[in-house]
């Protein structure tokens, strides 16, 4: 029996206030695919984000990682550090009084590593994401794409099972986006990595993975490959996407 | 192992936790509040001729502080924090100074003056006029540091839209509207704080509340009487302040206590800037340059030097001592304070309110709750009850609401998803503590210490009521010789006091953090 199956949420519903931003959400992740979680700003996508790393629990419903609960309503069974997971935030969560090495390897703590092995890989880190010329800098004086880079040294340092990126690449020009996507996707190849992208944007959802969860309403669709859905969701996203198509094409 | 994501989750720690700090901080005035209602039969007593005089002529003397504070100090706040003007930062500073000064100090200037200006200014000063000046000297920099704090956490963004929209005056309505609400609190949190203090009444012979209680302590001895007085005073202040704070707590949260996303590029405006310079020079020079020339003024009958240093040497270790334990405890319960609140905006509404009701409680009325208090402990403990430790923790719980707005906004100043990311990379909660968050806080949370400090050094009342025998402070010095010392020693004190104040001013100004772009 394979025991690596994903992630899969049941019936999960969750409110904040008075608002309900999930509402009885299931779906399986299976493990080694690459999947976009699609949907317009608001629809959930950070908090499904958030409820699979653990930093959130859910009001109903449970949340199993390789056929296990591990969220349950109002509790977290399994805490982040213990699910495998790193997440890309969306404001990239790097600490500001810190330079670019000190935060991989601060990154690094809880895996209670030497001094001079955390050093190394945080080295070996940067170095794979293109910045171990930066390793001294503080998040401050960099430009937006190298702290992207910087968070996602982070993130790769300690060597997760799965990568989630919450709507990492907001705010870049284009050239300096493909060129992160594709090293992602490599990075992610490499080291085998499972890759869970929140994002509206679709071309960036279809650079990076080959499935999709739609978001809509508080709702999620099953998984399905996102060529598919470009072709027939009746999805607004996909609707007006294929519009712009069309209309490219048609020009 | 603790995880960071404790910094971010909801629980019902936070509440308990939270109700704990506060009864903790509101526990000195619950002896005298208990024991009111045992003898609420015999409270009418207290209602002398006297007693009811001090009070109307405390609260009408409040009444004009809490205006004079907000006409002043609203637009003295607003302005330098929207459009530019030059110098505004240093004479800010200056403004804030008489904050730290014990009000007496102002009064005794002022009093000096009233002697040398002659009539209509002397009878003016010596009486509720006085009373005013004094106690606007530091309602209207509390208001103004509010109005301007308020202004301060605007986003740029806010400020371009309301430009586009209706230019400079456009800007101006929406800022005096948006710091309204907090000013108003402040002014009347200051002209409440003026309902209890005894000096400038002392001073100017006007029948004051604070100082009817101070002479029913220090010169009849009646502490049941005093304490009686005290709780009057404190169910006033709090008939009063209980609905204002539930009214003006949710606009204080949420403008003062908020977070910055991207600060306010000040606007050039030449009348703007005229006014405001203007405005900034001449409440300098009636609130802190006037009763300043008049305090130093007797030094031109020659420097009590010697004496001076030797009331300096006698006094400084207590000062110190009492200012670093009230420092040091309040940042903790501070720093807890803030942790059991988190991002929560209920707990932050409920602490605001609650610790703001018990900030404007006479200071005397949780000192004589303390001395009661201490009559109750047993005999072990009259080593710890009658330490510095016990004047210090007074002072501190007194405080605590000070160091609280300072825990709050460093707190606030840092993204929530700091913590969730050293809480997914399984980032120990002391280390995360240690490498990220203290350093994050610390010039903050230490501004705060350090105000608390002055604040703990200017406090006479709590420092009269509750300080070990002989063990005094500069400034309860001072206030002790005032009426029978030679005027030059007094003024000599008041200088080095006023110095050290300073002193510490420049270095909490030189600490404050700088503006980014």
């Amino acid at each position: 029996m394979n025991t690596r199956t994903g992630f899969e949420f049941r019936n999960v519903c969750k409110s904040f206030a008075v608002s309900r931003v999930l509402n009885d959400v299931s779906f399986a992740l299976p493990d080694g695919q690459q999947t976009a979680l699609i949907g317009a700003s608001g629809c959930g996508k950070s908090t499904l984000l958030l409820l699979l790393a653990g930093l959130e629990a859910p009001d109903a419903g449970e949340i199993l990682l390789d056929g296990r609960a591990i969220s349950t309503p109002n509790e977290i069974l399994v805490p982040p550090h213990e699910r495998g997971v790193s997440m890309v935030f969306q404001d990239l969560a790097l600490w500001p009084n810190l330079s670019a090495l000190e935060n991989v390897v601060l990154g690094l703590a809880g895996l209670r590593l030497a001094r001079t092995e955390a050093q190394r890989r945080a080295h070996e880190t940067l170095r794979i994401c293109g910045i171990e010329s930066l390793a001294g800098r503080r998040p401050g004086t960099l430009s937006g794409g190298e702290q992207q880079r910087v968070a996602l040294a982070r993130s790769l340092a300690h060597g997760p099972r799965f990568l989630f990126l919450d709507e990492p690449f907001a705010g870049l020009d284009g050239p300096t986006k493909f060129r992160l996507l594709t090293e992602i996707q490599q990075i992610a190849r490499q080291k085998n990595m499972t890759l869970i992208v929140a994002t509206h944007d679709l071309l960036e959802a279809a650079s990076l993975c080959e499935h999709a969860i739609i978001l809509d309403d508080g709702r999620a669709n099953d998984v399905a490959r996102i060529d598919d859905l470009i072709d027939k969701s009746s999805s607004p996203i996909f609707g007006s996407f294929r519009e712009v198509l069309r209309s490219i094409q048609g020009g | 192992m603790i995880s960071c994501l404790i910094l971010e989750r909801p629980g019902r720690w936070r509440i308990i936790g939270l109700i704990v700090a506060l009864s903790l901080c509101a526990a000195p005035y619950l002896p005298l509040l208990i024991q009111a209602g045992f003898e609420v039969g015999t409270l009418g007593n207290i209602f002398t001729d006297a007693f009811v005089r001090s009070l109307v002529n405390s609260f009408t003397v409040s009444i004009l502080v809490a205006i004079v504070s907000y006409t002043v100090g609203l637009p003295l706040g607003v302005v330098p924090a929207v459009f530019q003007v030059r110098g505004h930062k240093a004479l800010l500073a200056l403004l804030a100074l008489p904050l730290l000064l014990p009000s007496f100090l102002v009064a005794i200037g002022w009093s000096s003056l009233a002697a040398v200006a002659g009539e209509p200014i002397h009878s003016f000063i010596n009486g509720r006029g006085g009373c005013v000046l004094v106690f606007s000297a530091t309602g209207v920099p509390l208001a103004m540091l509010t109005a301007y704090i308020a202004c301060a956490s605007l986003t740029g963004s806010q400020l371009d839209a309301v430009r586009l929209s209706g230019g400079a005056r456009a800007v101006l309505r929406y800022v005096f509207r948006y710091a309204s609400a907090p000013t108003v609190l402040a002014a009347v949190l200051a002209a409440i704080l003026s309902v209890s203090d005894p000096g400038p009444g002392q001073i100017f012979g006007v029948l004051t509340a604070g100082a009817e209680i101070l002479t029913s302590v220090a010169a009849l001895y009646d502490f049941t009487l005093a304490g009686q007085q005290c709780l009057t005073v404190g169910l006033l202040v709090l008939l009063i302040a209980a609905p204002l704070m539930l009214f003006t707590a949710p606009s204080f949260a949420s403008s003062v206590l908020a977070r910055q996303t991207r600060p306010v590029e000040r606007l050039y405006h030449s009348r703007a800037e005229l006014c405001g310079l203007f405005g900034l020079v001449v409440t300098l020079l009636i609130l802190l340059a006037a009763p300043l020339l008049g305090l130093f003024l007797p030094l031109g009958n020659g420097v009590e030097v010697s004496r001076a240093l030797e009331e300096l040497r006698r006094t400084t270790g207590n000062t110190v001592l009492y200012a670093g334990l009230a420092s040091g405890f309040c940042t903790c319960l501070a720093l807890a304070i803030a942790f059991f609140i988190g991002r929560n905006h209920r707990l932050m509404i409920m602490a605001v309110v609650i610790l703001s009701i018990i900030f404007v409680l006479p200071p005397s009325l949780g000192a004589l709750g303390l001395l009661q208090a201490k009559s109750f402990l047993p005999g072990q403990l009259d080593p710890l009850a009658k330490s510095s430790f016990m004047v210090g923790g007074a002072l501190a719980l007194r405080l605590v609401p000070v160091a609280v707005v300072f825990a709050l906004r460093s707190w606030g100043s840092t993204p929530r998803s700091s913590a969730l990311a050293a809480a997914i990379q399984g980032v120990p909660f002391s280390r995360f503590v240690l490498r990220v968050l203290a350093p994050l806080m610390f010039r903050s949370v230490v501004i705060g210490g350090l105000l608390v400090a002055l604040l703990a050094t200017s406090d006479i009342v709590t420092v009269l009521f509750l300080h070990p025998p002989g063990e005094s402070t500069l400034p309860l010095a001072i206030f002790t010789v005032m009426a029978n010392a030679p005027e030059s020693l007094v003024s000599t004190l008041c200088l080095l006091y006023v110095a050290g104040a300073g002193a510490l001013l420049i270095g909490i100004a030189a600490m404050a953090p700088r503006r980014t772009a």
